[in-house]
């Protein structure tokens, strides 16, 4: 299950290296989302992190050649949607907090900067989400996605997954988060990402 | 569910707020995303963006900004040349020079237009209304033995 679904990431890789433009709106339907969040966090306008996720797309279109290691193609992405980001920033004219208020309401400058780590980590977990398997992806959006929580048997009728499985499935699926959050927030770290080889 | 670890019902609601923040992406960025495969070309070498003044220190920026009376500076280098951009008026005026001097024309690459510009005896090229968006250009050669060059995307 997890090789087949890791499978399907490099196939639409793959696929629209050779110019199939289905593989890449999945692309598209995979990552879109990481990269307005990466945007919205670095505290651009809606229509600057638009010019900032187009920004990224185009360069992606360039280098989809270099793609040697499909798994890496979210850390890129990351890396070059924050960079452009904090670039159109710099530039100053357009550049407009999300919420202002949000920082100058908090006490201490601690608190800013606590704010901003945990941008960032909703950031690490999206990004881990979709480089997990299909089936996790869809039980762990099932888990978490009502509040209070659905419990099991409407979550086995949510997903298709019988009741039995559905606790031995999430532990094995959260860890697998657990490990992934680490490996992307190393990969993302490490600035600048220039090129896409591994 | 009462016997679930700790460590996974902490993790469990950072998923929780992590999806509850991640906006819904606006439907004409997705479509703007879906189209940017069609600016996949093959061929060329991409001159990749190797100086940008946005994101060099103060001192420098304001030494070659104020010098030249640009905003911004941006110079893309490839081993078949290198073009310089000097953007100024809040982005509005493009100055462009290209080397070598081998190149008749600059297409100013925006994803829904381009723009084709002259390129002059010294290199240089110009537009006083520059349309706002990602913009690549792309340097048309005198002759069909010289390669074309294109510039990476960037956000202006």
């Amino acid at each position: 299950m997890h090789n087949r679904d890791e499978g399907e990431l490099e196939d639409d890789v793959l696929a629209a290296r050779g110019g199939d433009a289905d593989s890449w709106a999945r692309l598209v339907e995979r990552f879109a989302g990481l990269i307005w969040s990466v945007a919205r966090n670095e505290g651009l306008s809606a229509t600057d992190a638009a010019e900032v996720s187009q920004t990224t797309w185009l360069r992606l279109a360039e280098h989809i050649d270099d793609v040697h290691d499909p798994e890496r193609l979210g850390a890129w992405l990351v890396t070059t949607a924050r960079r452009e980001a904090q670039r159109l920033g710099r530039v100053g004219a357009h550049y407009v907090l999300t919420d202002p208020w949000q920082y100058l309401d908090m006490t201490s400058a601690d608190e800013a900067d606590l704010a901003l780590l945990s941008a960032e980590r909703d950031v690490a977990i999206q990004h881990a989400m979709t480089l997990l398997p299909g089936r996790c992806r869809g039980l762990l959006a099932a888990l978490v996605v009502e509040e209070p929580p659905m419990s099991y048997a409407q979550v086995s009728a949510a997903t298709g997954m019988p009741v039995g499985s559905v606790g031995p499935t999430r532990g094995r699926c959260l860890e697998q988060l657990r490990v992934l959050i680490e490996r992307v927030e190393g990969e993302t770290r490490l600035e600048p990402a220039k090129g896409l080889r591994s | 569910m009462l016997d679930e670890p700790i460590e996974e019902v902490a993790l469990l609601a950072d998923v929780a707020t992590a999806l509850r923040r991640l906006e819904t992406v606006p439907a004409d960025v997705v479509e703007q995303a879906k189209a940017a495969f069609a600016w996949r070309e093959v061929a060329n070498a991409v001159a990749a963006l190797d100086y940008d003044s946005a994101v060099e220190d103060d001192a420098l920026v304001s030494v070659r900004g104020s010098s030249l009376g640009s905003d911004r500076v941006l110079t893309f280098a490839t081993d078949g040349g290198r073009v310089e951009l000097y953007i100024s008026d809040s982005g509005r005026r493009l100055l462009g020079k290209v080397a070598p001097n081998v190149f008749r024309s600059a297409v100013l690459r925006h994803p829904s237009r381009s723009l084709t510009l002259d390129v002059d005896a010294s290199g240089t090229f110009f537009v006083d209304r520059l349309p706002r968006g990602p913009l690549s250009v792309k340097c048309v050669p005198l002759t069909d033995s010289i390669s074309p060059l294109e510039t990476e995307w960037v956000a202006i």
